[in-house]
């Protein structure tokens, strides 16, 4: 009988260990979905719009600041939304007067990606209509004048 | 130098439009009241497309980058016309550019064309035709010079006393006055583009910098 015993505590000691070894292991997991913006602002030539000052506005307060902040050092600045605020999400770029405001959709549609800036082609085809437009203007009055 | 939408509040940006509406209607008043008001038109035309591209012409002051304004120019040749002139010329870069903005066009024509108004009547006052050479080359540079002086003086006064609250306004002031910093050799650089071109116009074509008014 008391070998008996003795092999019952033996295997409960032995059970006891184990299961602590496997607590002493333990890993938990928790998973939440986060959803990070780089948005990059950027002079027209180029120049990084570094340092500026960052203000971003949650839809359902477009008058005060959510939260504030500032662009690194390549005008780069991430912007993580509260998913549960869906609508249109304001963040404004500042910097001695210069700057703008970027608009972004967050919600079952959200913006994946995109940019306001116009290619140096775009641009240069803007330029000579206008010129042409106002070349024309000039020689229109000059025709009317003589 | 030119303010985006968003960057003033709509208090500064409907003065700036009243400033605007009341200096258009002023030159528009001055022009119709000349000898040929529509003489000056093509002259004007050309130099809004001048003062349009001249925003795409980046000079590179480290940190920043500047572009010409034109406006000391703008003024001495044209007078009266120069305000209409960059006005619309600032509208045509705040919509095909996005230079600028709309809500803040008002301000962007006070900022520029309220200084080009001073240069036409310095311009003005001091030319004659007797002058020398070198006498009208050095007025022609501080017209040039003043242009962009001045655009530059009433862009920091109006930044610097309508910053928003909620921005760190210390970080913002120190920004504005590097920026204006940074527009030092614009000035320089206007004063002798201008002295170039007001002399070269004297020279092969005199009538030009003849007022109308």
């Amino acid at each position: 009988m008391k070998r008996y015993i003795s092999i019952v505590v033996l295997i409960f000691i032995f059970m006891v260990n184990l299961s602590g070894t496997a607590m002493a292991h333990g890993v938990v997991f928790e998973y939440h979905s986060s959803m990070t913006y780089i948005i990059t602002g950027n002079y027209d030539d180029g120049t990084p719009l570094s340092e500026a000052q960052v203000t971003v506005y949650a839809p359902d307060d477009p008058k005060n600041a959510w939260k504030t902040g500032s662009s690194d050092d390549e005008g780069k600045y991430f912007f993580t939304p509260d998913i549960s605020k869906p609508g249109i999400w304001t963040i404004q770029f500042r910097k001695a007067g210069h700057g703008g405001t970027v608009n972004i959709e967050v919600g079952e549609e959200s913006a994946v990606s995109s940019s306001s800036a116009y290619s140096s082609a775009q641009m240069a085809i803007m330029a000579i209509a206008v010129i042409w437009g106002l070349i024309g203007t000039a020689l229109y009055f000059k025709k009317e004048k003589k | 130098m030119h303010i985006p939408d968003g960057m003033l509040s709509a208090g500064v940006c409907a003065a700036g439009y009243g400033l605007t509406l009341l200096a258009t209607g002023y030159s528009i008043k001055k022009i119709n009241q000349s000898r040929e008001p529509a003489r000056d038109i093509p002259k004007a035309s050309l130099l809004t497309a001048a003062f349009f591209v001249a925003s795409l012409v980046h000079i590179p002051v480290p940190p920043a980058s500047v572009h010409p304004l034109l406006n000391g120019l703008l003024g001495a040749i044209l007078g009266y016309y120069a305000f209409p002139a960059i006005l619309v010329a600032l509208f045509l870069q705040a919509v095909m550019f996005g230079h600028g903005g709309i809500t803040t066009l008002g301000i962007n024509a006070v900022i520029m064309g309220f200084p080009a108004m001073v240069c036409s009547i310095i311009y003005r006052r001091f030319k004659n035709s007797e002058q020398s050479s070198i006498s009208h080359s050095v007025l022609s540079f501080v017209t040039g010079s003043m242009g962009t002086a001045l655009s530059v003086i009433l862009f920091v006064l109006i930044l610097i006393n309508f910053i928003p609250a909620n921005i760190n306004a210390e970080a913002e002031k120190i920004a504005i006055y590097t920026g204006a910093a940074a527009h030092i050799p614009l000035v320089i650089i206007e004063g002798i583009l201008t002295a170039f071109v007001l002399n070269y116009i004297r020279k092969v074509k005199p009538e030009l910098l003849d007022t109308n008014f």
